[in-house]
């Protein structure tokens, strides 16, 4: 924060010398870096609330003033463009390049950012849900204490997200008056102011940078008008029309997320804690409740029966993979049932042959009685 | 998982009246019995007073959970459980009940304790202490359960069969070739030059 400080000074005491670009480019980038440190760790603080909301206001400060600080770069960079001297132009050149650099960059790092804010709604969501269905059967009184800090958390949190997922939070926080839209949670009040005096400073703003650093206009009424003076200075950017219309849907209908849950949350703000008011206004997310839980548990049982048919499945494919080894095996045996009787035959034979031959026969005496009497001969 | 007493209770009128009840306390010890009975008798009173017609409601007490279920023609019907007696199924015993209810004694002016005989209550009760009993989605989700677990185990023995017939094709391939070489020798037995 102390480098913005020295860079903002440098700036303007560089400013007729037009030796900008190397300090400028130093200065910042150290700015830049402890933002996307934060934007980094701000990712790990799943489950810290307070925190996640100071560290959030903190990085929309500085992006804010970042960013009024490339369009004070911008400007100075402009008119110094203005004198078109040819020993400077290559400079200018140099220069707006530069600063247009920087903006991408601090694009990157606001769209880093608004990531890590989905990510954390989406967590929050996740463990509101789950809060939700464990406190079910219960006393749900005790949820709306919790309910109300998640969604002031949530509302600060979001402030920065793209118009259209913006609705959700901004809705649950604020109460409808006639002028716009004011929080009814404990904000801090000083962001809007802050973004007020920036805004004055971003009216001429790049075209790439107007989506993230709108203030919301939930904050503020008068930042509802800034938007449209934006709007006439840009051409054709399309997310300002769509965040001042739909801010008029704000006004009207609500989001249901949480289907009856989400009404009943804004009906128990506004009601007594009597427990009869409260039961009626739990008549029909109960019902719906017991409906959802049937219908979860037929699901459960069609995934099951679809699970079972996957087996089935299964199970014919191995049988008729095994049908090729039965086939081998069965020639197989058919082979050796062939050889065996061809064997069998040759064998028969040979006793034929050695039972009836004569000539044979007559051979073995022959030799018998030869061995005889060379035996007695010898002897 | 316990289910504790079936109430089906008038609650056109105030203050509430149980019409008729069961009950199933044997999990207490006998002398608590009838201060226990008076307490759920009074709990399934009271909630079913604050239910209005149509609406279903679980309220929590103590370690004891009162399902209520109003109906439109003036009864709700209270089931009360312990805490871990899945909340479906005793919405969808109550369901039953007040239909049979309903179906049985369609005269709301005949609904006294003395007229109305509901004897299917205490059936019903020892039936539904089992949840997975007594619920039709949960007995369907058992019998899939174990058919999945027998499906299984046939798996596994068709994979066995699968490894006796690798070792049999082997087997056979081993007979083959020597019930090969036992015809070629018994042939050249055969064909050899005679001893000469």
């Amino acid at each position: 924060m102390d480098r913005t400080a020295e860079f903002k000074a440098a700036v303007n005491s560089l400013l007729n010398r037009g030796q900008i670009q190397s300090s400028r480019q130093h200065h910042y980038t150290n700015a830049n870096s402890p933002a996307r440190k934060v934007v980094k760790r701000k990712a790990l603080f799943d489950d810290r609330p307070v925190e996640i909301s100071e560290l959030t206001y903190v990085i929309k400060q500085d992006l804010s003033r970042l960013n009024a600080q490339t369009m004070a770069l911008q400007q100075h960079v402009r008119s110094t463009a203005a004198k078109a001297n040819r020993f400077t132009r290559q400079m200018d050149e140099h220069s707006t390049s530069l600063v247009i650099i920087l903006q991408s960059r601090l694009a990157n790092i606001s769209m880093g950012f608004k990531e890590a804010l989905e990510i954390r709604t989406e967590s929050m969501q996740a463990s509101k849900a789950r809060q939700d269905q464990l406190l079910q059967s219960g006393g749900q009184p005790n949820n709306t204490q919790a309910q109300q800090q998640q969604q002031q958390q949530q509302q600060q949190g979001q402030s920065l997200q793209l118009p259209q997922t913006g609705i959700l939070s901004s809705l649950r926080n604020t109460t409808r008056s006639p002028i716009g839209l004011v929080p009814t949670s404990a904000s801090p009040p000083q962001p809007p102011n802050q973004y007020n005096n920036y805004g004055n400073n971003n009216i001429p703003q790049n075209g790439r940078m107007s989506p993230f650093m709108q203030p919301p206009p939930s904050r503020s009424p008068s930042s509802l008008s800034q938007h449209q003076h934006q709007q006439q200075y840009l051409n054709g950017s399309t997310e300002v029309e769509p965040y001042s219309s739909s801010s008029v849907h704000r006004r009207k209908g609500r989001v249901d997320d949480y289907h009856g849950q989400q009404q009943y949350e804004d009906d128990s703000e506004s009601a007594g804690p009597a427990s009869m008011l409260f039961q009626q206004q739990q008549h029909a997310p109960h019902v719906e409740q017991h409906i959802q839980n049937r219908s979860s548990a037929i699901e459960a049982v069609e995934s099951t029966l679809q699970e079972l048919g996957g087996i089935f499945q299964q199970l014919a494919q191995m049988v008729a993979e095994q049908r090729d080894t039965i086939q081998r095996i069965e020639a197989n045996a058919d082979d050796i049932e062939l050889n065996i009787n061809e064997a069998q035959n040759q064998l028969l034979r040979y006793y034929r042959n050695i039972s009836s031959d004569r000539w044979l026969m007559i051979k073995i005496f022959l030799t018998i009685i030869f061995v005889f009497l060379v035996v007695s001969l010898v002897s | 998982m316990k289910l504790y007493a079936i109430y089906v209770v008038r609650n056109n009128v105030k203050p509430a009246k149980a019409i008729t009840d069961a009950k199933d306390l044997a999990s207490f010890g006998f002398f608590q019995r009838s201060s226990i009975a008076e307490f759920m008798t009074f709990m399934a009173q009271t909630i079913s007073e604050k239910t209005q017609p149509g609406q279903r409601q679980s309220i929590e007490e103590s370690n004891y959970v009162g399902h209520v279920y109003a109906r439109a023609e003036g009864v709700a019907g209270v089931v009360i459980t312990d805490k871990e007696y899945p909340t479906r199924v005793a919405f969808g015993l109550l369901n039953k009940i007040l239909d049979e209810f309903t179906t049985k004694f369609p005269n709301s002016a005949a609904w006294t304790p003395e007229q109305c005989n509901f004897a299917e209550l205490q059936q019903y009760i020892v039936t539904y202490q089992d949840p997975k009993q007594g619920d039709t989605i949960m007995k369907v989700q058992r019998e899939l359960d174990e058919t999945k677990i027998i499906l299984h185990k046939t798996i596994e023995s068709v994979l066995e069969r699968g490894e006796k017939m690798e070792s049999l094709v082997e087997r056979s391939d081993v007979l083959s070739s020597q019930s090969k070489m036992f015809y070629k020798t018994a042939k050249k037995q055969n064909a050899c030059c005679v001893i000469c």
